[in-house]
């Protein structure tokens, strides 16, 4: 059995994905106490970095193709 | 003495029916009659780890042993019943150790047990019935344990190979209340084998005592279910309610059944579909606008027992511990469930793993949400 903190309020049962709330009538949390008693968690992973979005990604994301923007734009090749 | 029916005086030379509840709810047990199995109806080589596997409401202690069982929902059982849990052997162990133990077994709640009075003067006796059978003759123990209070009280049970109703009432303790709470106060347990530390004792029949480990499976004659892979033990019908007399079992529908079990455990997946199946069926939806929350908020089907733990599953590969984008991205994406109260959870978030879809999808999961005693 293993556990690893999150970025959010559960733990996670690394054996199944289990998320565990830190609730004090919940099963698995009282298991987890008791593990952590002389085990450790894993570390919460560090989420990697989101990357600015390009200007077509912005377009697709609104359905607009960059034509159809100068189209609108009234803006010649 | 004859009953006599009097319009005027009602019913009089009728010292007792049953001092519990005679008429609507009487049945303290949930799924008694092997109705309800969400989990599988099927699970093979168990013994090695604790857990609830099959039918509703029914757990598995053990510890230690070599021996191994399939314990399963089959369709079977005494006139009125269509179902019974039956376990069988599959691993024999007959070099006991110590520490050995399987208990089948079903805790309940202390807010659901005060109608007992346990702890005071006016304290109820209770009585436990069920169908039993066996691939032989065997003898096992029935046990009321008090976890808020360390006690027990035992008495033994004995199996034939046709459909027997047993019953056991035993004795009212005024010592000591059961909590008012949502945890478990008091577990109906079903000894089914057991080492010295549970056997080398002094077996009291029917008297409430502290607990004591070597007393609880101390009966004469005992049978260990690991003695050979021929044996099985078949139970339906639990019944456990207030009073000296079993009465007959009180039969509640499926609906009724299945919504008392989705107090412990319920899942998005249909009925009869194992958690972890690559299906859209009952999957819950939402979106994603940022890349590290997905907005999928279920709603559970009943109010649960306790903040529940839940297990996420995608359910384009059934994957645990992920949700699947359907838009553009079009893949499975880690994620943990968040924000989880007694009536549902409020997002899931991306905590690991490749968060570079820039937000902007739809998310679909499948859950499984678990809040067992």
């Amino acid at each position: 059995m293993d556990y690893q903190l999150t970025t959010t309020d559960v733990i996670l049962r690394l054996d199944d994905n289990a998320c565990i709330p830190k609730d004090e009538s919940n099963a698995d949390y009282q298991e987890y106490l008791e593990w952590a008693k002389t085990n450790t968690p894993q570390n919460e992973p560090t989420p990697e970095a989101i990357p600015e979005k390009t200007a077509e990604e912005k377009l697709a994301q609104i359905g607009l193709t960059k034509d159809e923007l100068k189209t609108l734009l009234g803006v010649a090749d | 003495m004859s009953l006599v029916l009097n319009g005027t005086t009602g019913i009089t030379n009728l010292p007792s029916i049953n001092s519990g509840q005679i008429g609507g709810r009487r049945n303290i047990v949930i799924n008694g009659e092997m109705k309800v199995a969400q989990r599988s109806t099927s699970v093979a080589g168990l013994g090695a780890a604790a857990g609830y596997f099959t039918l509703d409401r029914f757990s598995i202690a053990t510890a230690a042993s070599a021996g191994r069982f399939t314990m399963a929902q089959i369709a079977d059982g005494p006139a009125g019943f269509a179902n019974c849990l039956k376990i069988s052997t599959t691993t024999a162990d007959t070099s006991i150790a110590a520490g050995e133990y399987l208990i089948l077994g079903q805790p309940i709640e202390g807010q659901n047990l005060q109608q007992l009075k346990k702890g005071t003067a006016s304290a109820e006796q209770v009585t436990v019935s069920f169908y039993v059978k066996g691939n032989a003759a065997a003898l096992y123990v029935c046990e009321l344990f008090d976890v808020d209070n360390g006690r027990s009280i035992t008495q033994s049970f004995a199996v034939t190979t046709a459909w027997n109703r047993i019953e056991l009432t035993f004795a009212a303790d005024t010592s000591d209340p059961l909590d008012d709470d949502n945890v478990a106060s008091l577990v109906l347990n079903l000894f089914l084998h057991g080492g010295s530390d549970f056997t080398g004792g002094t077996f009291a029949v029917n008297t409430w005592n502290d607990n004591t480990n070597a007393n609880r499976y101390a009966v004469a004659d005992r049978t260990s279910i690991y003695d050979s892979t021929d044996r099985t033990f078949f139970i339906t019908g639990i019944q456990m309610e207030l009073g000296d007399t079993a009465t007959e079992f009180e039969h509640r529908s499926f609906g009724e059944e299945l919504s008392l079990c989705q107090r412990y455990y319920t899942t998005s997946y249909s009925y009869g579909t194992a958690a972890g199946t690559a299906t859209y069926d009952g999957s819950v939806k939402g979106e994603s606008y940022r890349a590290d929350r997905i907005d999928i908020c279920p709603q559970f089907k009943v109010v649960m027992r306790a903040v529940p733990t839940v297990t996420i599953y995608s359910p384009s590969t059934g994957s645990s511990g992920n949700v699947y984008f359907d838009h553009a991205v079009n893949a499975d994406r880690e994620a943990v469930g968040s924000q989880i109260g007694m009536t549902g959870f409020g997002s899931c978030y991306r905590s690991a793993g490749d968060l570079s879809h820039n937000g902007d999808q739809h998310a679909t999961c499948q859950y499984i949400a678990v809040a067992e005693l």
